[in-house]
């Protein structure tokens, strides 16, 4: 068991008290350390992702933050096995130091069009998703999360909002009882006020549960707020990684945007 | 039933697709009440590729849509191969389909005087195989095979249903015109059962060869 299960944990600078035993994931994750090595994709004559080297560290949320076509669905693909590299390899470090290739029995994924089956309500996609992954799913926290966010259970999908339907997403993914969570930008659709209580709950529960959080967005604040570490790619190459405590350790960062925006312009100029 | 199979149900045979499998059925069934009270003799059997065509329709789109939705990106990241993610969202309409060329099948023989109770009573005549019922199941069951191939191979529905009906004629007049120089030597019950048997055959293959496609293809 980690430090912390019983005597709360940080997130984002601040202890979080120990929660109900109806709050807890079941079972914490394994360990698992997910690599990215040299990873390189190329769609017809455009490359999208050029020998990337991506360290994600077992039981940390890292962020992966670029501009328009900078290649984070494709990496987030790739790591989900719905693409295969051109060349490199994805590999999962188990705890213990063993290293095979990570399959999709090891993550969950929030895909960036967020797709539902249209005449299901939430309940039923829920139902579904417990009956495909028999033997690894949590059926209590996606409920939870769904109530807590106001999500109705009976609506079909196709007739939820935006912001409902990116929140059924992200519990399908949480119910699945897997070590690495890949998030293609789950708040996009979120109001402000939900975005701040995602955020906040997604980093709780990560923390607690163990896991590994890749997740992607366009708003650096969301970033902040949730990760403790950053890949900023911008034309299918890594131009900045690194804990953000320590890039927030630099006189005068005072957030994350101050030390990604000059980077990423940096590289529009270069271009 | 359980909250799983009646959501894979709604999923796979929402209101219009059993509408339209069910809508066929009784269609041919009408046809041959026509055929034994008006004297048009052949009408069910040479309508019946009729039904393979939206086998194929049905089956080619419900595939495409799952590319085209992205819904196949959340199916292939739970607990299920490519192959098996296939034979999960397609087996409930293949069922279907199966029932529905029976159903077409068992029009075919009662027109055409093969009903049970005549199976039964010539059994020692081996009258039990005649007729040309077998080939309308076959037809099914490799439209279907072919819809789902052509349904992975575009990814998109309306490309998928032209493609898939375009093929299914083409292949149900083909058949047509060529089975009677197929099987010249045997009768027409001995060659509907072997056409038949090649067709289930062929749609064997069309399904491992999508399968084998599918695990090698970005999604």
């Amino acid at each position: 068991m980690p430090a912390g299960r019983d005597t709360g944990v940080t997130v984002m600078g601040k202890v979080v008290p120990p929660v109900p035993e109806v709050h807890r994931v079941p079972d914490v994750q394994p360990a698992s350390h997910v690599l990215l090595d040299g990873v390189s994709k190329r769609y017809g004559t455009v490359d999208i992702l050029r020998e990337v080297c991506v360290d994600v560290p077992a039981r940390r949320r890292v962020g992966l933050i670029g501009v328009n076509g900078a290649g984070k669905t494709t990496l987030l693909r790739i790591l989900a096995g719905l693409a295969s590299p051109d060349s490199g390899a994805v590999r999962l470090v188990e705890e213990g130091g063993a290293t095979r290739p990570l399959t999709s029995r090891d993550l969950a994924l929030v895909p960036q069009a967020k797709p539902l089956f249209p005449v299901l309500t939430a309940a039923e996609h829920l139902a579904l998703a417990a009956g495909m992954n028999r033997g690894c799913w949590d059926g209590d926290l996606p409920q939870r999360w769904l109530r807590d966010f106001g999500v109705p259970a009976d609506r079909p999908a196709g007739r939820l909002s935006g912001g409902e339907r990116s929140q059924l997403a992200i519990a399908l993914a949480l119910g699945r009882q897997v070590p690495v969570l890949l998030m293609d930008e789950p708040f996009a659709e979120l109001d402000p006020l939900a975005r701040d209580d995602a955020t906040t709950a997604l980093a709780e529960h990560v923390t607690r549960s163990g896991r590994t959080l890749l997740v992607s967005s366009h708003v650096i604040a969301d970033v902040e707020r949730l990760c403790d570490r950053i890949v900023v790619l911008t034309h299918g190459r890594v131009v900045l990684s690194g804990d953000t405590g320590d890039l927030l350790a630099g006189p005068g960062e005072r957030s994350l945007s101050d030390v990604v925006l000059p980077v990423l312009r940096s590289h529009r100029e270069a271009r | 039933m359980s909250t799983v199979r009646r959501a894979q149900s709604r999923l796979s045979l929402d209101r219009s697709v059993a509408g339209m499998m069910a809508a066929t059925v009784v269609g041919y069934g009408l046809l041959a009440g026509e055929e034994l009270t008006s004297h048009k003799a052949g009408m069910v059997t040479s309508l019946a590729s009729y039904q393979s065509i939206v086998a194929a329709l049905l089956v080619s789109t419900t595939v495409a849509k799952e590319f085209e939705t992205g819904t196949i990106q959340w199916g292939l990241t739970q607990r299920l191969s490519r192959g098996a993610w296939l034979w999960w969202r397609t087996w409930p309409m293949l069922v279907f389909v199966a029932l529905a060329g029976a159903g077409l099948g068992g029009v075919m023989a009662y027109v055409e005087r093969h009903t049970p109770a005549d199976m039964v009573a010539y059994l020692d005549r081996a009258q039990l195989v005649n007729g040309r019922w077998p080939l309308a199941v076959a037809d099914i069951v490799l439209a279907a095979a072919i819809g789902i191939l052509v349904g992975v191979t575009t990814r998109r529905v309306v490309p998928a249903a032209a493609i898939s009906a375009a093929v299914v004629i083409a292949l149900s007049y083909a058949a047509s015109t060529g089975r009677g120089s197929l099987a010249p030597g045997l009768s027409v019950a001995s060659a509907a059962w072997c056409i038949g048997a090649g067709e289930v055959l062929a749609a064997a293959l069309v399904l491992a060869l999508t399968a084998r496609g599918l695990r090698r293809r970005d999604i």
